[in-house]
């Protein structure tokens, strides 16, 4: 294992971290639409075929409750499979297999099996893709007990976390930004692994914590350099893991900034930002806070066509920073 | 359905109110319109009227306590509609709970000066009319400050952990301007506590004899003056404005007093200070302006019958000191003077005006 650190795309990340696994064990396969000759609707397989060969890198047929279906049997009688959507938003087409097999396999048969299935989502806004295209349906699959959805944000937790997700005894959905796709950062060559369920602070502060996920991560760090020329000190968590949820980081985290603003692409309501919120109001962190808890989150919106209304519909840079001011300077 | 009165909003800053008069008993029939009572605001006293035609029935908004806005106070019946316990909402059980509250139920009664604003049943409401973030009320709590005394910075007056910070910081501030005549002991008490809020009702008491005051219980209106001059004082610079004032007349009188002294041991018996002069004058305004002449407790107005003068007294080292009788400028004479100058006084000021 070596550690030098290169940069790499999240996607060559992620097809690294696939490669390693294919090499590793065996019983590991890709399944997926257009994954082996075409490489992936974000080509994010690339040659893995050419490497591996069809009988590991599957294409399957245009219909994801099949394709699914076929991944999580595959993970009860002994594969380890990795699954991937075209787009998140055609989870919608799986969810009996997802939410009703995968999920509870395990429980209802008394532990007898395990599903250790991964499923890979190519989520979010910001390719012009509509509304059909480019939800960000993680909160869906985190509100279902059986499952572990992470969202990796960079190029360095996209391949560890997947790494990590493999050997995961149970289903692993990740959600991976399609925006993300093409950012470069710092990968170790080798296997490693990034815990599930682990959160990460990414930008040490005093004065606001900005709890975000995979795209809005960024977003609200360029906000915290932002008000850091203002005087405003901002600590950044990457939440990584929705379910599990690092609730101890970010309490922790509240305790020391006494105000929480939580950043997130999925629709606002019933989100993300909804459980972290009430997750902190039930903690010993309620009574440090100073402020109200703020919550960025998606436009109560199917996501617009239109690039700037779409733009619109999700928390971006000087949303982050107006809101993150109003809270510090007792504002709002 | 029984239709609900409830204790309207009347002004923007409005949390409780008070009913000072019901103009309706329980059972009376009420038309939409008519004036059903009065409520008595921080600012003003205003008649509601009922919302609906019906049968009066469960006032549970009793009259002079405190009740929070937006609480039912009564419901009206139709003609002939069943009424009955299960018929009234819950909410009622909370509102009538009120005047057993130790507080309301003996309202000249003494509170510790950091107990929390009265809390108002009825529901919406949180500790009083106070609006504090969750570390601003943890950090009061720790520091033993009412949340009632200090002024809030965020928005619509929410307090924040750092105007806690602040006044605790002005606390022993707070202490002399909520009571300048506490004794030297109050100022000495070991916590922070207890330097940052003023003194409790029973400690403002026990400085006077009893029976030497009436205790005049405040409206909302007094209420509300005092919490704002307090924020006045805590939070806005002040600059003082003197007043330069010929004495001639009170110096000539001086010199008259003192020249008429009888001689004791070949020395005159008394010689008065301008200073006993301007005790002498304070005293006099005092029984001329009643209402000056009084002492703030967090629950009544103390008005004195009589006027104490009051000197503090430098001496080497020593703090201030105060007593209850006038005393010299200096610390010798203090003790030598003491009671020729009493003496002295007695013969010039009318009883009970020391």
């Amino acid at each position: 294992m070596s550690t030098e650190v290169r940069e790499l795309s999240y996607s060559q990340a992620i097809q690294e971290a696939m490669a390693i696994a294919l090499e590793a064990d065996e019983r590991v396969v890709l399944m997926g639409e257009d994954i082996g000759v075409y490489g992936g609707a974000f080509q994010v397989t690339g040659d893995l075929i050419e490497r591996f060969g069809p009988e590991r890198v599957m294409d399957t047929p245009i219909s994801e409750l099949g394709g699914a279906g076929v991944a999580v049997g595959a993970a009860v009688t002994g594969l380890r499979p990795i699954f991937e959507f075209q787009f998140s938003d055609f989870a919608t087409l799986a969810m009996e297999q997802i939410v009703n097999q995968a999920a509870k396999m395990r429980y209802m048969l008394g532990g007898a099996v395990s599903v250790p299935v991964v499923m890979r989502f190519p989520a979010g806004s910001g390719t012009g893709a509509a509304a059909q295209h480019s939800q960000s349906l993680e909160a869906w699959l985190g509100h279902v007990p059986g499952l572990k959805v992470i969202q990796p944000a960079t190029p360095h937790d996209a391949k560890g976390m997947l790494l990590a997700a493999v050997a995961d005894p149970d289903p692993v959905m990740i959600f991976e930004h399609k925006l993300l796709y093409k950012m470069k950062g710092p990968v170790p060559e080798g296997h490693y692994t990034v815990p599930i369920g682990k959160a990460a602070i990414r930008r040490s502060g005093t004065d606001l914590t900005i709890v975000a996920t995979s795209i809005m991560v960024h977003k609200a760090l360029e906000a915290a350099e932002t008000l850091a020329a203002e005087g405003i000190d901002v600590e950044v968590v990457d939440l990584r893991s929705i379910r599990p949820m690092d609730s101890a980081t970010i309490i922790a985290s509240v305790i020391k900034t006494h105000r929480l603003l939580c950043v997130y692409e999925g629709v606002k309501t019933l989100g993300i930002g909804a459980e972290i919120s009430a997750m902190i109001a039930e903690s010993e962190a309620f009574d440090r806070l100073d402020a109200p808890i703020v919550r960025l989150g998606g436009a109560e919106t199917p996501i617009p066509y239109n690039p700037e209304l779409e733009k619109a519909a999700v928390p971006q840079v000087p949303g982050i920073v107006a809101a993150a001011r109003d809270l510090v300077r007792g504002v709002r | 359905m029984p239709v609900e009165v409830i204790l309207p909003k009347v002004d923007m800053d409005m949390a409780t109110g008070r009913i000072s008069q019901w103009f309706f008993a329980d059972g009376a029939k009420v038309e939409k319109g008519d004036v059903l009572f009065e409520i008595e605001t921080d600012k003003a006293a205003m008649e509601i009227d009922a919302p609906a035609s019906g049968v009066l029935r469960d006032i549970t908004g009793k009259e002079g306590i405190d009740i929070a806005v937006g609480s039912a106070v009564a419901w009206i019946y139709e003609a002939g509609e069943a009424h009955g316990v299960a018929a009234v909402p819950a909410t009622v059980e909370a509102v009538r709970a009120v005047p057993a509250a130790p507080a309301e139920a003996e309202p000249a009664a003494a509170r510790p000066a950091a107990a929390p604003a009265p809390v108002v049943a009825g529901g919406t409401c949180c500790a009083g009319d106070v609006r504090a973030t969750p570390l601003a009320r943890r950090v009061a709590r720790e520091f033993g400050l009412d949340l009632a005394s200090i002024a809030g910075s965020g928005p619509h007056g929410r307090i924040l952990e750092k105007d806690v910070t602040a006044a605790r910081a002005a606390g022993p501030l707070v202490s002399q301007t909520h009571v300048p005549t506490a004794p030297v002991a109050a100022f000495e008490a070991p916590a922070a506590a207890s330097l940052a809020s003023g003194p409790s009702d029973d400690q403002v008491k026990k400085l006077f004899a009893a029976g030497s005051y009436e205790e005049i219980p405040h409206d909302g209106m007094r209420k509300t003056i005092a919490r704002r001059l307090i924020e006045a004082k805590q939070t806005i610079p002040h600059f003082y404005v003197t007043v330069d004032c010929e004495l001639d007349a009170l110096l000539k009188l001086r010199a008259e007093l003192n020249a008429a002294a009888p001689e004791k041991d070949g020395k005159p018996a008394y010689k008065l200070s301008v200073n006993d002069m301007v005790i002498k004058a304070l005293a006099l305004a005092l029984k001329a302006v009643p209402d000056a002449n009084v002492s703030w407790t967090d629950g009544a107005m103390l008005k004195h019958k009589e006027a104490d003068g009051d000197a503090g007294v430098s001496s080497e080292g020593s703090p201030l000191r105060r007593g209850p009788t006038p005393r010299s400028v200096t610390h010798d004479e203090a003790t030598s003077a003491r009671a020729t100058t009493a003496a002295a006084l007695a013969a010039l000021l009318p009883p009970r005006c020391r």
